[in-house]
């Protein structure tokens, strides 16, 4: 399982997944450092990180990098038929699906943490050049337990994803189950509407918002884990072609 | 043992049978050319032998270990690659290579055996993406050939290449069998690949396997003459008439078939009976039976009393 998990890591070197898993949690670091630079009070860093960062990157950007990351992820083998080669060595299929769907949950934390380290500096940068640094200390108690309920609820998210994106071949599929989840989620946000709370794309919204976040988190964790079973089961079944 | 032994072999894609009770028996150490025209049912049959698909019928047996019930086993015999070479283009030619050596768990310096084998070794730390189609061809049999398999399942591996590149691919398949101790079993449109290189053919059409045999049993059973004369149908038709196999092939030529180990004989019969009843005969042109020959006397006639077992 460790030289499958290193294979895959290699396949994305010199990839655009990988190019695209550095740039774009850089994008709420930049949000921050601009909002920072033309502040006219200084904010605390809790605020930054619970009330600016995490919500643009819980809300759209994780849903959306995760669509065209796992998207990335399928194509490399579609494009390169790859399949025909993975399918026909002497290796249980499962490890395989297995494999991939760690990278992709492994990026996914990856990204997340980059998403704050970034969002760091964009603010510390912001605040230095408009004279108003970032006031308190870090919250790193509270980030690391927001964190790690953000990707407990997730993975459903991250599954339905990568689940699309090996199953077809075309990356119109993925990206389209990825804009719609997230165009949901988003009309959930903005109609504060209880009806869909359950939904996988709403629920790192949830997990932000919610008085008791653990409930999502548990939902979006075990429920991920019971499609991976599922995505793994159809997938060894499934003929590529 | 056989390197691959199906029995029963079927596969049907939404009621339309495309792989149709296929018995293929391909004998170790030799280069078996599997031939038919697109749409046979040759890389479907590929895929069923490499577990890519799963059969509606029947039972796969690669170097003795049945395909179904040890898919590990059976697979950890063979190298493949199936319609084109799949290739990661975004990594090295090594890189690639070093993925699939490490999915099989093999020493670093079986890279370097394999590009030695298809002549690659200054080429492999280039992007895969630069290669020319002959490169990415010769790479993806490097990679077919980590792991030194028994059995080699190569689909159209000369698809695509310029004359240089098919007689390499060429001189190389021909060497393999000798160079892994193994099978090589190659899929090909191209007749006349397959009879420079394959010990071994199997045609398919429709989807059945209709005559399977080695070449030079094929080729043999008849030979045809091309007799130029000045009255073609005429003196075809006197042939006919003195128990000989002619046709006329236009107003000048007639094709006479004569069985194996009897063309001089008959051919000197035939010009005697056309020179005696005044015909002229202008020039007699032997032709050697081809796999071309083989394929269209069989694919036209198309029945399985030419199967035979290899």
């Amino acid at each position: 399982m460790i030289a499958i998990l290193q294979v895959e890591i290699r396949k994305l070197n010199g990839s655009l997944a990988l190019l695209l898993a550095v740039l774009a949690p850089a994008l709420p670091g930049l949000l921050a450092g601009l909002s920072l630079i033309s502040a006219d009070r200084a904010p605390q860093w809790g605020s930054i990180f619970t009330s600016f960062v995490l919500p643009i990157w819980s809300l759209f950007l994780l849903p959306m990098v995760v669509a065209a990351f796992t998207t990335l992820v399928g194509q490399i083998e579609y494009r390169a038929r790859g399949w025909d080669h993975l399918l026909a060595l002497p290796i249980a299929r499962w490890k395989l699906f297995l494999a991939k769907a760690i990278v992709v949950l492994a990026a996914t934390a990856t990204m997340t943490l980059l998403v704050l380290l970034f969002a760091w500096v964009g603010a510390s940068i912001g605040g230095a050049i408009s004279g108003h640094a970032p006031l308190g200390a870090l919250p790193w108690a509270k980030l690391a337990r927001t964190v790690l309920l953000l990707l407990a609820g997730t993975t459903m998210l991250v599954v339905i994803q990568l689940w699309a994106a090996l199953r077809f071949a075309s990356f119109v599929i993925p990206l389209v189950v990825g804009i719609c989840g997230t165009l949901v989620a988003m009309a959930v946000a903005m109609t504060r509407t209880d009806q869909a709370a359950w939904f996988p794309w709403v629920l790192p919204l949830k997990i932000l918002s919610a008085p008791d976040p653990v409930h999502y988190a548990l939902f979006g964790g075990i429920g991920g884990l019971i499609l991976l079973a599922i995505m793994i089961g159809d997938l060894g079944r499934h003929d590529f072609r | 043992m056989l390197a691959i032994e199906t029995e029963h072999l079927t596969k049907r894609y939404s009621g339309r049978t495309v792989v149709d009770d296929v018995a293929l028996r391909v004998p170790m150490r030799c280069v078996y050319g599997f031939l038919g025209p697109n749409g046979a049912g040759k890389t479907t049959t590929m895929r069923l032998l490499l577990g890519l698909l799963r059969a509606d019928a029947g039972t796969i047996r690669l170097v003795g270990r049945d395909l179904a019930h040890r898919r590990r086993d059976a697979l950890a015999q063979v190298g493949a690659f199936v319609e084109s070479a799949s290739l990661y283009d975004h990594l090295t030619g090594y890189a690639n290579l070093d993925t699939t050596r490490r999915l099989l768990n093999l020493p670093q310096g079986e890279i370097d055996r394999v590009l030695e084998i298809v002549g690659m070794r200054d080429a492999a730390r280039a992007r895969a993406g630069t290669y020319s189609l002959g490169m990415k061809q010769r790479l993806a049999l490097a990679r077919a050939l980590l792991g030194a398999p028994k059995l080699l399942l190569l689909d159209e591996p000369t698809n695509g290449l310029d004359p240089d590149g098919i007689r390499a691919m060429r001189l190389l398949i021909r060497a393999l069998p000798e160079q892994i101790g193994g099978t090589v079993f190659v899929s090909s449109h191209l007749l006349n690949e397959v009879e420079h290189i394959a010990d071994h053919a199997g045609m398919m059409r429709d989807g059945r396997l209709v005559v399977q045999d080695e070449v030079r049993m094929l080729l043999g059973g008849s030979a045809t003459v091309a007799m130029t004369i000045n009255e073609a149908e005429a003196g075809a038709a006197l042939l006919r008439a003195r128990s000989m196999d002619a046709a006329a092939l236009d107003d000048q030529t007639i094709r006479l078939r004569c069985q194996d180990g009897a063309l001089i004989q008959q051919t000197a019969m035939a010009n005697r009976i056309l020179v005696e009843a005044d015909f002229m005969v202008s020039a007699i042109v032997p032709h050697a039976r081809t796999l071309e020959d083989v394929y269209h006397d069989t694919l036209t006639s198309a029945t399985s009393d030419y199967r035979r077992p290899a």
